[in-house]
């Protein structure tokens, strides 16, 4: 199963549960956890994959919890290819040094 | 280590030195809450955060609570967040409405303009008991174009007085709109293990650009167009006095004020345009094109950046021990953008300035980094005489110089004599390359 940007079903009222309403937030749990451990692995290349290509991935900030990307700033409104981006930078090791190269030429 | 000596300037040998215990050393770090944070102008927050009577929002400026508010007369007013009976805090929420400020401990009631109007068993308090004497107090507060300034000293100048050559430069982005700008709705708030000062030197920092953010650049190189070369564009430093100190450079990316780039998509074109217009027939060709065509990064000494780049954010730092900082960053506008103008300017703000970006982070490494290197020992001081010796450039330290001179007088109750360093006075357009000479101009 992976992450995708549709509308989950609302969460089941009072104590009625479903077959399919319990298999649902087992599912979800499941992966939640999983995503959990691929961070806490530092495994970032498995995490992306738990995304598709139409995600979108928002972290609103922590004055402004309801906060609408669209009209309100956030930390993160990142689309699949900034995502991708992020999961680059996050793991390029030794970035500072090796632009020493580019200090070389740089010319006014 | 004289206090008086932690600065090393000598443009006379072509060195500018600050010794590292300035950025370590945890009795510096009391004498400047005394004799900075104590003095100086600090920004609180922006006009446009309280727009209705009974709005208010809090802050914490050097470790001091405070709120502000709107009141009931639709006059801005700002308080030390403390009851004036026991001491609790008062507003305990980031923002709101409210038409009552009750303290949460005695159930003491304050109006909209702090006054003291009710307290449960008020039969306790005798004849001799005086209502004004409880109500809020206020700093002393002072207002520049929607900008909200403290300051703690009775004894310092006016704000205008105090803000010098920035002034200019806070033009420059209150005037971007005929509807005004306003603080769009949520802040950035993040902290740094790094001492305060880093941050004001890094945002004024040229030279780090293209080394430490090659992820920014590179990801921009596979948007729609990319951005231009930052290694070819135009640029100066100055000092603005007082400490302050802007970069300005050609724009190599799209602004929303107004400058048109491919990732805006055709559409936007005409509008881009309809603005650059508009803000040439108000401000003239020369106002309007630097704020169309350039952007800006300044820091206003001690605590506070303003970058009109890509969008425009404003970013307060709050010193917290010698090796430690907390930030606050909002995102500017003008008060009538919508649409994909808005939409756009919030991507390219999360892009690069937000702590989830592709240069904010890299930027705060670099300052943790420069913190751990500090406890290496082994190097007494931090060099910062690029430029020194020649008309200064867009990637020189000289501004960086200006807040260190201010710094150190204030630390050390020096005279503060600003060296605008080879003609760069106040008011001056860069265009011109600057004269040669070395000048040094008196200030205060």
């Amino acid at each position: 199963m992976a992450i995708q940007t549709v509308p989950i079903p609302p969460p089941v009222s009072g104590f009625l549960a479903t077959p399919e309403s319990l298999l649902l937030q087992h599912e979800v749990e499941q992966l939640l956890y999983q995503e959990a451990r691929l961070l806490d692995d530092w495994n970032l290349d498995e995490w992306l994959t738990l995304y598709t290509e139409d995600a979108r991935y928002v972290v609103p900030t922590t004055d402004l919890p309801e906060g609408n990307p669209e009209s309100d700033l956030v930390f993160i409104d990142d689309d699949y290819n900034r995502m991708a981006a992020a999961v680059e930078q996050l793991r390029r090791p030794g970035r500072v040094v090796s632009s020493v190269w580019i200090l070389t030429g740089w010319t006014f | 280590m004289d206090i008086s000596e932690l600065v090393y300037d000598r443009p006379d040998l072509g060195k500018f030195r600050v010794h590292r215990s300035s950025m370590t050393s945890p009795e510096i770090y009391e004498l400047e809450k005394r004799k900075i944070f104590d003095k100086c102008w600090l920004y609180l927050g922006h006009e446009s955060e309280v727009p209705n009577p009974g709005d208010y929002a809090r802050r914490v400026v050097a470790e001091r609570a405070l709120f502000f508010a709107r009141n009931r007369d639709g006059e801005l007013v700002v308080f030390h967040n403390t009851c004036p009976h026991r001491g609790a805090l008062i507003c305990r929420t980031d923002h709101g409405n409210a038409q009552v400020f009750q303290c949460f401990y005695h159930a003491w009631s304050f109006n909209t303009s702090g006054e003291l109007i009710g307290m449960p068993d008020i039969d306790g308090y005798g004849p001799d008991f005086d209502r004004a004497e409880m109500s809020l107090r206020s700093p002393r507060f002072e207002s520049y174009k929607g900008f909200i300034f403290v300051c703690f000293d009775e004894a310092t100048e006016s704000l205008v007085e105090y803000l010098a050559g920035a002034a200019e430069y806070l033009d420059l982005v209150a005037d971007q709109s005929p509807a005004g700008m306003r603080v769009i709705p949520g802040s950035n708030r993040y902290t740094i293990k790094a001492n305060w000062k880093l941050l004001a030197e890094n945002s004024i920092d040229a030279y780090h650009a293209l080394p430490t953010h090659q992820t920014y650049f590179d990801y921009m190189a596979n948007e729609a167009g990319g951005v231009g070369s930052i290694a070819s564009r135009r640029g100066f430093g100055r000092a603005l006095g007082n400490g302050h100190g802007v970069m300005e450079n050609d724009a190599v990316y799209g602004r929303p004020i107004a400058m048109w780039h491919p990732y805006f998509g055709e559409e936007a074109r005409s509008e881009i345009q309809r603005i650059k217009d508009d803000l040439v027939a108000r401000h003239g060709q020369d106002k309007a094109l630097r704020m169309c065509e350039k952007s800006r990064n300044m820091v206003i000494f001690p605590n506070l950046v303003i970058n009109d780049v890509m969008a425009v954010t404003i970013r307060a730092f709050q010193p917290a021990g010698p090796d430690g900082m907390a930030v606050t960053a909002w995102e500017v506008a003008p008060a009538d953008e919508t649409g994909s103008l808005l939409r756009r300017r919030l991507d390219s703000f999360l892009t690069f300035l937000g702590p989830g970006g592709f240069a904010t982070p890299d930027d705060v490494e670099a300052l943790e980094s420069c913190q751990q290197g500090f406890q290496s020992g082994g190097v007494e001081w931090s060099d910062l005489s690029r430029g020194f010796h020649r008309d200064p450039r867009g990637t020189d330290e000289l501004q960086m110089r200006s807040f260190w001179r201010k710094w150190q007088s204030l630390v050390a109750d020096l005279p503060h004599v600003e060296q605008f360093e080879r003609g760069l006075a106040l008011g001056e357009m860069p265009d011109v390359l600057p004269s040669p000479e070395f000048s040094v101009a008196a200030d205060n």
